[in-house]
């Protein structure tokens, strides 16, 4: 909502600067967004009559700024007569320089002002009333020195949307009174009655209207198209930019219907009926259905009731008599039915925030008042206003110890009370308590919290001490998974990873085109685009595309981490499966470049490393199997299982995989994911305490050759199970030869009991050789 | 005997090395070395003299050892001081570091919100980010025809499954589930159909929540206060203002003094001199009575904040795309 100081002054007595205005308001609940104080914008402009216009590709106009003639160019169809706002070169408007400019061999000495350049929303020409005279500088009118105020109402305000609304709540932050319009209405005597019936009085309550006969359809005075303009409403002809001006100086929306068009002088206020057709104002048919409300002629509907007129009883250029029409519509039906026709006007805004119901028929008089006043029309003197209640006013009870206790502070009875007549609210002291009535303009009231605010909010927030709450102290227990998740990503932190946090939507052809395709995606009804339709149930496809826009702006090193919720769609109506899962990317060096390491690739080991180290921190048992998922290589990636089932893959990705993200590399792409919520659910570290060794620890190295394709894994577990003794093993060496590879295992063992001899010792390795060599079909390398 | 010592201390004069010095010390010191024997004369000599002769050699014993001990100490420092020469490093050379990463700049604020919190007692609390309508919108007090949920558009899943619009939803499961007082906050998530400069479809929010039976609006301003200030340092100004959310009543804005222009007014802050950075009030109390609780009796306090603006405003992000785009650049700035 836009407000015009100027006009506002109208409402109620400004007391200090527009930045001070704005300051108060906005500590007062209504926020002020923006200023834009129109005479620091104005610079040099000045009015200017034009005197002669040359048409052609750029229009050239000599305009008379009262000491001489400047000619300007310009695109704009204007006609000579018309006096309109220029800046001369060598001036400013809009804080910038107007400079000269030349066109071919004719040059432009100036530009033409329009409403953008003093700040206002919408781009329109300024076109001055014919009584200013040539040359006046725009400072020296009245409604040029104005500001205008922005404010960004909260949707409980609906009755903020007007100058008198904002007025309202200036007068009680500035303690002044409201100041009342002040006009006469000259009725006639004129038979011509218009009918109107109510047939829904819920959603309409209340229909006035004015009906002005001879009316003279041109362009509306400067004052009211300039308002109009400051407010970001486009004047369009004297009777609708009349409407527009009322609506914004009381908050009324009006329509205006041409009432030679109507079908038998009658006005029904009906629900509209299954498939009803109308051709709205904005040119577009709409198809209607039984719960909308209408307004209707004898025959159609001429208004979809509080929110846009149909286009052929609208006033045009021939109109002759108008019905003002300034009804009270139930702000739900209106939202409702905005919403299912997808529209949003000026005027259903604010009926569906709540419009005074008892202010139709101001509204429609000051209607009538400026059209009688602007268009010579005649006012008839039959007014129509039929209501089905005197909308009495809710009651609160509150009392000042409630109002206390909820803002926390000593506030004073007599502050409370005139807090609340300041705003325009009776109150009603009883016994212990207080009544107050609640005007019909505000629909954001209903119990003594609200009353509160109000208090709250005009005392000042400011004012209101801040003090530490004394709830009692009770230790709270941070979840598992949460825990875990955290010690995770400081493990991979400390190992060189980081972390993205990709979108939970992705593209549902970008995971068929990747072969991530699974059956139980949630899909999003109205995804803000195609790119991101469905939830993601994999944290495979964004760290894919983490690594190719990271690659393709060449970036050489890519170790990434995710920890993020997945979405698994669950049984109908119930809400979908969320695990929290693990993702890692590695592509290109494994170091960042050093002096101390040879330079190498990520590959499956380190991708491997990484997941142990979550495993081991879990304390989960896993297993892993040659991979069935067809987004992995199927010899460089694994499945990994937990208790039997498969929670998670990873491994360099598919050649083909690769292929499809275009990329230009010869390095792999590794990546991986296991479903974090479900290990960590079903798993527990235990740390068992075990003394330290009381004999010495025997080393033993031994080397063995066997076929290449024989997992080492499975030698491990072998020697693991062989002897109680053994403690530790590691794999210190590994090469391959021919169809062979050497494997060199260096085995801890432990006595508890005595030291070992040299027997014993020889009996384990001996033990473990043997069963390795019959196993494995490997032999002792000497 | 002072001949003994001048003829040892011209024997060891052009010594070197420890080796050498070892092998005169032998002769002179060792088993059968000189001094040695002279002691053992002791044997052939009178009762009477036994005893000079044992204390004169028994001294001449100890002067010779302590020359050996200090000739030793001289060529062992010198040795030392030969070697520190040659095993020189070059110091510039960058060490040996293990590669770190870097939290994702969101989570580093998040953490650092949650921090504080945990500090005051509060605990943490989640949710599922896809949500009953019934949870994110009707039983905070934003019935489907309340002109409220305009501020939060909103993504579907089915006609009454949706993408929560804010955390809230958490407060109401936690109301449910647990025992008052309680005191917690509900980091995650959230989602709304708008996409520009400053706005993602998905974003991050911390909400929080106390519930006890004497809680008010100075105790919400004291916590806020508190909080803001323990984020954004102790210099901080702070202003409430009247906003306007459903689930609160009396409900308040939260400003701080902008961090670029210190409250002169730049681009930043539109210039008003203040940045909004958080949402909050007094519990609704139909919110409770939706929850089951007697408003009479159960008081709450409630707030949110975007954890993306706090973030593009401690690390001066510009654009909230960047924050999604995950380029390692990016992220490697907040190791
Ligand atoms: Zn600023």
């Amino acid at each position: 909502m836009i407000i015009s100081l100027n006009w506002l002054n109208e409402f109620v007595e400004i007391p200090c600067n527009a930045r001070e205005f704005a300051y108060k308001l906005t500590m007062g609940g209504l926020e002020a967004e923006s200023i834009v104080c129109l005479n620091e914008m104005l610079g040099s402009a000045r009015a200017g009559e034009i005197k002669d216009i040359k048409k052609g590709n750029i229009n050239w106009i000599t305009v008379n700024i009262k000491e001489r003639d400047i000619e300007i160019a310009t695109r704009l169809s204007l006609q000579i007569g018309d006096k309109i706002a220029v800046v001369e070169a060598g001036g400013e408007v809009g804080k910038k320089k107007v400079q000269k400019m030349t066109f071919g061999s004719r040059t432009s000495y100036g530009v033409i002002c329009s409403t953008q350049d003093l700040g206002m929303e919408n781009e329109e020409l300024i076109k001055l009333e014919k009584e200013v005279e040539n040359g006046t500088y725009l400072k020296d009118i009245k409604e040029f020195n104005d500001c205008l105020i922005t404010f960004d109402i909260t949707p409980n305000r609906g009755d903020c949307f007007s100058m008198l609304g904002i007025a309202r709540d200036a007068s009680a932050i500035f303690n002044k009174p409201l100041k009342k319009l002040e006009y006469n209405l000259e009725e006639e005597e004129i038979e011509q009655k218009i009918k109107v019936t109510l047939k829904n009085t819920k959603d309409c309550p209340r229909y006035s209207a004015r009906l002005l006969k001879n009316v003279n359809i041109k362009e509306s005075p400067f004052l009211i198209r300039f308002r109009l303009l400051k407010c970001g409403i486009r004047p369009v002809n004297n009777i609708v930019d009349i409407t527009n001006y009322v609506m914004l100086a009381l908050g009324q929306p009006l329509h205006a219907f041409d009432v030679e068009k109507l079908e038998g002088n009658e006005i029904i206020v009906r629900d509209a009926k299954n498939g009803e057709n109308i051709i709205t104002l904005d040119e577009k048919e709409r198809t209607l259905s039984e719960n909308m409300l209408v307004i209707a002629d004898k025959i159609k509907p001429i208004a979809i009731a509080g929110i846009m007129g149909e286009k052929e009883t609208g006033v045009t250029e021939k109109t002759r008599n108008v019905l003002i029409e300034s009804a009270h519509f139930d702000p739900v039906s209106v939202r409702m039915t905005a919403r299912k026709l997808s529209m949003h006007t000026d005027a259903s805004h604010r009926f569906e925030r709540g419009v005074d119901p008892k202010n139709t028929m101001e509204a429609a008089n000051y209607a009538a008042h400026l059209i009688q006043k602007y268009t010579q029309g005649h006012i008839i003197q039959e007014l129509v206003d039929v209501k089905t209640t005197s909308f009495p006013e809710k009651e609160i009870i509150c009392s000042y110890n409630d109002i206390r206790e909820i803002i926390g502070y000593d506030i004073k009875d007599e502050k409370i009370r005139n807090i609340i007549k300041n705003l325009h609210m009776g109150l009603e002291d009883k016994i212990e308590e207080f009544l107050v009535h609640i005007p019909t303009f505000r629909f954001d009231l209903f119990q003594c919290e609200d009353i509160a605010e109000e208090v709250a909010r005009i005392y000042g927030y400011n004012n209101i001490p801040s003090i530490l709450p004394s709830t009692p102290l009770i230790p709270q227990k941070k979840d598992k998974l949460a825990t875990i998740s955290e010690k995770i990503k400081d493990t991979f932190l400390n190992n060189g990873l980081s972390e993205v946090i990709n979108y939970s939507f992705v593209n549902i052809e970008e995971l068929e085109k990747y072969n991530l395709i699974e059956n139980e995606i949630v899909k999003i009804n109205n995804p803000l685009s195609l790119e991101q339709n469905v939830m993601r149930f994999t944290l495979l496809l964004g760290l894919l595309n983490n690594v190719i826009l990271n690659v393709s702006r060449s970036v050489l090193r890519v170790p990434l981490f995710e920890i993020g919720k997945i979405f698994i769609e669950g049984e109908k109506g119930k809400l979908p499966y969320e695990p929290l899962t693990l993702g890692i990317a590695l592509f290109g060096r494994r170091y960042e470049p050093c002096w101390h390491e040879k330079e190498a690739n990520f590959d499956f080991y380190d991708i491997k490393g990484f997941f142990e180290d979550v495993f081991y921190l879990i304390g989960a048992d896993v297993e892993y199997r040659q991979t069935q998922n067809p987004f992995f290589h199927p010899q460089k990636a694994t499945d990994v299982l937990f208790k039997g089932k498969t929670i998670g893959h990873f491994g360099e990705i598919h050649p083909e995989i690769l292929y499809k993200t275009r990329l230009k590399t010869k390095n792999a792409v590794i990546l991986g994911e296991i479903n974090l919520a479900k290990i960590v659910e079903k798993s527990k570290k235990l740390i068992f305490f075990r003394h330290l060794p009381k004999y010495p620890l025997v080393i033993r190295d031994i080397s063995l050759f066997m076929d290449k394709d024989i997992l080492v894994g499975e030698i491990l577990k072998t020697i693991e199970d062989t002897d109680k003794h053994i403690d530790k093993i590691y794999i210190f060496d590994l090469f391959t030869k021919g169809k062979e590879k050497s494997v060199g295992f260096r085995i801890i063992l432990r006595n508890d009991e005595k030291t070992f001899t040299d027997d014993e010792v020889q009996y384990i390795i001996n033990k473990v050789v043997q069963k390795i060599e019959e196993k494995f079909a490997a032999r002792l390398r000497r | 005997m002072r001949e003994i010592l001048e003829k040892l201390n011209q024997g060891i004069k052009e010594i070197r090395d420890l080796e050498n010095l070892k092998r005169i010390k032998a002769e002179y010191l060792g088993k059968r070395g000189y001094i040695t024997k002279l002691l053992k004369n002791i044997s052939t000599l009178p009762a009477e003299e036994k005893k000079n002769y044992g204390e004169m050699i028994n001294s001449l014993k100890k002067e010779a050892e302590k020359i050996f001990s200090q000739k030793n100490e001289g060529i062992r420092k010198e040795i030392e001081n030969l070697s520190l020469e040659r095993e020189k490093l070059d110091i510039s050379l960058p060490g040996r570091r293990y590669a770190k990463g870097s939290l994702h700049p969101l989570n580093i604020v998040l953490r650092e919100i949650e921090g504080i919190f945990e500090g005051l007692n509060f605990s943490i609390e989640e949710g599922p980010e896809i949500e009953y309508e019934l949870y994110n919108f009707d039983m905070l007090n934003m019935p489907k025809e309340h002109p409220a949920r305009d501020m939060h558009d909103t993504f579907y899943i089915d006609e009454d499954i949706l993408l929560r619009t804010h955390t809230s939803p958490v407060q109401i499961r936690v109301l449910r589930e647990k025992v008052p007082p309680l005191m917690f906050i509900s980091p995650g998530k959230v989602y709304r159909r708008d996409a520009d400069v400053s706005h993602s479809p998905m974003f991050h929010q911390v909400e929080g929540m106390i519930v006890d039976r004497k809680v008010s609006f100075s105790h919400l301003k004291g916590i806020m206060t508190v909080f803001l200030r323990e984020f954004f340092g102790e210099e901080t100004r702070l202003r409430f203002r009247p906003s306007y959310f459903p689930f609160t009543e009396p409900s308040a804005e939260v400003d701080i003094q902008c961090i670029i222009c210190r409250g002169d007014g730049c681009r930043l802050c539109s210039y008003t001199g203040f940045l909004e950075i958080l949402g909050c009030g007094v519990v609704h109390p139909n919110v409770f009575k939706a929850a089951g609780y007697d408003p009479k009796i159960w008081k709450g306090l409630a707030f949110g904040m975007g954890v993306e603006r706090m973030a593009m405003l401690k690390y001066g992000i510009n654009d909230i795309r960047l924050l999604f785009e995950n380029d390692y650049r990016f992220l490697k700035i907040f190791a």
